[in-house]
């Protein structure tokens, strides 16, 4: 058997040093190919911590085997340009030139730079480039949200005259020139993977050509903690005269909708709200905007005992929490891609009320394996929450059933490793994949 | 000055009355300096409008006591029309100064009031009979003014106050060709020419016959890490039959290293001995004079912050060179603490950020050492670091040692790899001999990082520039391999 194909798995970033989605997604994505017969994997994460670096390099460790830390920043949030010419062309390279990959994956160019794609394609003409899509960064200006800056409402499509209306210091052919560099680079991606056919589209038509981008979910990690048995779930957990335990997981900040689910509890009738309890696992609401913490602090204050912030929590644990818990909401006010905690939940059997737009509303079927609501209606989820709540444990339990069932990540992975191997035989774009997405959208409006 | 106005005699009169005599006294020479530095402001603004040129001298460091030489440091504005000369003078006004022993610059750091056509200039000169720097503009008009009194101590001193000026300096090249690349090389030469010496050896219980090698291990700043070795070496059949050489390059250190010497004889049964300097001679220094006494056939460098992460290195290091262990440096393969790899061998890269300087590049540093491969017999390199080589006696004699001009180790190793290089002898590196580097943690220059990196800068180009020739064609091998990688 000849020697297994050496993938590159570059990402903004390392769980073990932030845990965002993206970071998950890749390192996920990494393990999945190390674990494989037929490829290995180096993983390469960007952070900014100056007590890992070393003196005269970029890199330094994790003391594993197969996985390399890059100390890089890139102040140029507009074009996503890395200002430091020699990281590129001398460390970067140097890293290409001792990894020797078989194909380079970006899970991102965000901290990183876009001159990293060129660089690839410098020093190794004959090495496919996948890139896995997170966000709209490339898209919108506005944190990669696709949300109107100024009255906070999703945005359809981005523009080189809508974005300068979003941000005024900037002119038209700012924007204009901004799309331009960020696609001349993303050009020399060779293959697109987005987790969600929703995120798919808004890339399409931003012009990125459809017959490059397949659409594949996140991978979860490799092996599940042995207490995340699918037939628990099912189960019936809860007992007469128990509260309903209704549970937010992920980041707490302004596009999350935290807010918006206390707002939609405190809508609640009293006695409704003593049947049901509100627990907020989140991370990051220290290093929020003072006003959203009072507010926040304010709304949970306000519901008393039905509601409890429980600050971060540790990944490993994510899937004992979701156990506890017996509808997961997912209130986000953006579009977003391919939660990773939806794929957590559908692991857990644990079912979901989430905003009826973008990759949740796609990843959730309505009345299925969850509830929709309207987006950024407060109301609209207090209606939903009611639902849940009168329907009571029967209910729970055939939606939870249904989403143990739903999803399918052996075939995920198989995908995964499919795209990697076509790389390899064939550099050259197919179009199967790509009328898939062209096809006529289903996707749902925001109100 | 204030008492020789009326309102300034009225005012001390009053004041006299009022506060104490002595009082009054610091304030009149307080108030004397400031009149005196208002009329020399004034003088040289008065002499601006006129368009005369200005002059001031800023640092003058002497490089050789018995010429008298010194390097000037200081700013001239022509004023209102060109500089014709800048000039060194004797006492009876003739130029002593030939132009290759100065460099101009422009002024990019700005005091208010400085004009900008200001320069600074640097200007070396050899004789003591010099005592004038005057500028003279295109019309004649000139100012003069004398030099201070050079400043002197210790040679490490005096290479700061040479290299501190140069901190924003863009071509420095330049100006180390002409002012202070040869006046620290006269530095660094008249303190080898003093080296003292008087040192101490003191030995452990347990000295090996016929030792095979001799570790040369110089200890400077922190002494910690031997007693960190030695409990590594005594876990090492191999390292008890060696000559262990520690060399105390710091005579702030040697009370607390021969107190715990004893102990350390007692509890860990390693071969070693300790030679203390009676002055800090510097890393080529401290390894040439320990050298000297070494007693093994072969020499491993080592620094003392290299410990060894399994038995067997050191005899893994000589057979990995093979037959050619005689004539060969070999390098070792050393780690961070991270399970990456610090050092696989160098190479060289010509800097742009530094005027196209070569500079050592230690290729994959950072990277996970799993990435690297592993091979029993030693491969080729362009050069390795002295952090931990091993090579003959015969040989380190027959290169000559560690060359001493390069201030404070830096360039050293890689020089000795040119060296050898030069002499048709192989560099190689052992990839199965590892051991763990802290990597500049030996060195506590006390809060000198500043003037570290103008170090690094001038070593650097003594370096490139004595290694001129090689460096290009070794870039050109180099450069022909990558367009044919396969070849490699």
């Amino acid at each position: 058997m000849s020697a297994p194909t050496r993938v590159l798995v570059i990402a903004h970033g390392h769980p073990d040093l932030s845990a965002g989605g993206g970071e998950v997604a890749a390192w996920n994505q990494h393990r999945a190919l190390a674990a494989s017969e037929d490829f290995s994997s180096v993983f390469l994460a960007r952070h900014d911590d100056p007590s890992r670096r070393h003196g005269g390099t970029p890199f330094s460790g994790t003391n594993r085997p197969d996985e390399i830390l890059f100390h890089a920043t890139m102040p140029d949030w507009f074009r996503f340009s890395q200002p430091d010419g020699a990281l590129v062309w001398r460390d970067f390279r140097d890293a290409l030139d001792t990894v020797r990959p078989d194909i380079v994956h970006f899970h991102h160019y965000v901290h990183l730079g876009l001159e990293l794609l060129r660089e690839v394609k410098n020093r190794c003409p004959d090495t496919p480039i996948l890139m896995t899509l997170h966000e709209y960064f490339a898209i919108c200006h506005n944190h990669g949200q696709m949300m109107k800056r100024h009255d906070d409402v999703p945005c359809e499509r981005a523009t080189a005259t809508d974005c300068a209306r979003c941000f005024p210091e900037r002119t038209r052919q700012d924007f204009a020139l901004r799309e331009g560099f960020i696609k001349s680079h993303l050009d020399l991606v060779d293959r697109f993977i987005a987790p969600s056919r929703f995120l798919a589209r808004r890339y399409v038509e931003w012009g990125i050509d459809a017959a490059r981008i397949e659409v594949i979910e996140n991978l979860l990690a490799p092996s599940p903690p042995a207490t995340g048995d699918r037939p628990a779930s099912s189960q019936a957990r809860l007992r007469d005269g128990e509260p309903m335990r209704f549970a937010f997981f992920g980041q707490v900040n302004h596009f999350k909708g935290v807010e918006l689910l206390l707002d939609a509890a405190a809508l609640l009738p009293e006695a409704l709200r003593r049947r049901c309890r509100f627990d907020v696992h989140g991370s990051g609401l220290e290093r929020q905007p003072r006003a959203l913490r009072e507010r926040i602090g304010a709304r949970v204050d306000a519901l008393g005992a039905q509601a409890r912030l429980h600050g971060a929590y540790r990944p490993a644990a994510i899937n004992a929490m979701m156990h506890e818990a017996d509808w997961m909401i997912v209130p986000s006010r953006w579009w977003e891609n391919s939660p990773v905690v939806i794929l957590e939940a559908r692991r857990a059997g644990l079912p979901v009320i989430c905003a009826d737009i973008g990759g949740m509303a796609e990843k959730i079927d309505a009345e299925v394996t969850g509830l929709h609501f309207r987006a950024n209606q407060a109301s609209s989820l207090a209606a939903r929450l009611r639902k849940a709540i009168i329907g009571g444990e029967p209910m729970r339990r055939a939606f939870a059933e249904r989403m143990a069932a739903s999803g399918d990540p052996a075939g995920d992975l198989e995908r995964h490793l499919a795209v990697h191997r076509e790389r390899l035989r064939n550099g050259a774009i197919d179009g199967e994949m790509g009328e898939a997405i062209a096809g006529p959208t289903s996707q749902r409006q925001a109100a | 000055m204030p008492h020789r106005t009326r309102l300034g005699r009225r005012l001390l009169g009053a004041l006299r009355r009022g506060i104490g005599e002595k009082r009054l006294a610091r304030y009149r020479r307080r108030l004397d300096a400031l009149a005196l530095r208002l009329a020399e402001r004034t003088v040289r603004l008065v002499r601006r409008v006129r368009g005369r040129p200005s002059l001031r001298l800023s640092s003058v460091v002497c490089i050789d006591e018995n010429s008298g030489a010194r390097v000037v440091y200081g700013t001239v504005d022509p004023g209102s029309r060109s500089l014709e000369h800048l000039q060194a003078l004797d006492a009876s006004g003739r130029d002593r100064l030939t132009e290759a022993a100065m460099h101009r610059w422009p002024n990019t750091v700005r005091s208010p009031g400085a004009s900008p056509r200001c320069e600074r200039f640097a200007m070396r000169i050899e004789e003591r009979a010099v005592t004038f720097v005057r500028a003279t503009d295109a019309r004649g008009r000139a100012c003069r003014r004398r030099i201070p009194v050079a400043s002197t101590g210790a040679a490490f001193t005096r290479i700061r106050d040479l290299l501190e000026p140069l901190r924003r300096v863009s071509d420095k090249r330049c100006l180390h060709e002409r002012v202070t690349g040869p006046a620290i090389e006269r530095v660094m030469a008249s303190r080898t020419a003093s080296r003292g010496g008087a040192v101490s050896v003191w030995n452990a219980q347990h000295q090996h016959d016929h030792p095979r090698t001799t570790l040369i291990i110089p200890i400077h700043g922190r002494h910690d890490f031997i007693e960190h070795q030695l409990a590594r070496f005594a876990n090492d059949a191999e390292l008890l039959d060696q000559d262990i050489l520690y060399v105390i390059d710091d005579p702030r250190l040697h009370p607390a290293v021969i107190a715990d010497c004893e102990r350390w004889s007692h509890l860990y049964r390693v071969p070693f001995r300790t030679l203390c300097l009676h002055e800090n001679l510097g890393y080529a220094g401290a390894n040439n004079v320990a050298a000297a006494i070494a007693r093994g056939r072969y020499l491993l460098l080592l620094n003392s912050d290299v410990m060894p992460i399994e038995p067997g290195w050191l005899g893994r290091m000589h057979d990995s060179a093979g037959d050619r262990i005689d004539d060969a440096l070999v390098g070792a393969r050393l780690l961070y603490d991270d399970g990456t790899v610090q050092h696989d061998g160098m190479r060289f890269f010509r800097s742009p950020f530094h005027e196209g300087l070569w500079l050592n590049l230690h290729p994959g540093k950072g990277l996970p050492e799993s990435l690297f491969p592993t091979a029993p017999q030693a491969l080729s390199r362009e050069a390795v670091t002295a952090a931990c080589l091993l090579l003959s006696r015969k040989r380190w004699d027959q290169l000559g040692g560690l060359d001493e001009r390069y201030v404070l180790g830096d360039f050293e190793d890689s020089d000795l790899c040119l060296k050898a290089r030069a002499a048709g002898l192989p560099v190689l590196l052992c990839t199965n001999a590892r051991l763990q580097h802290l990597e500049r943690q030996s060195q506590s220059l006390d809060g000198a990082d500043a003037w570290r990196e103008e170090l690094t800068w001038y070593n650097g180009w003594q370096h490139a520039t004595r290694w001129q020739d090689e460096l290009t064609e070794l870039d050109t091998r180099r450069a022909a391999l990558a367009t044919d990688p396969e070849s490699s």
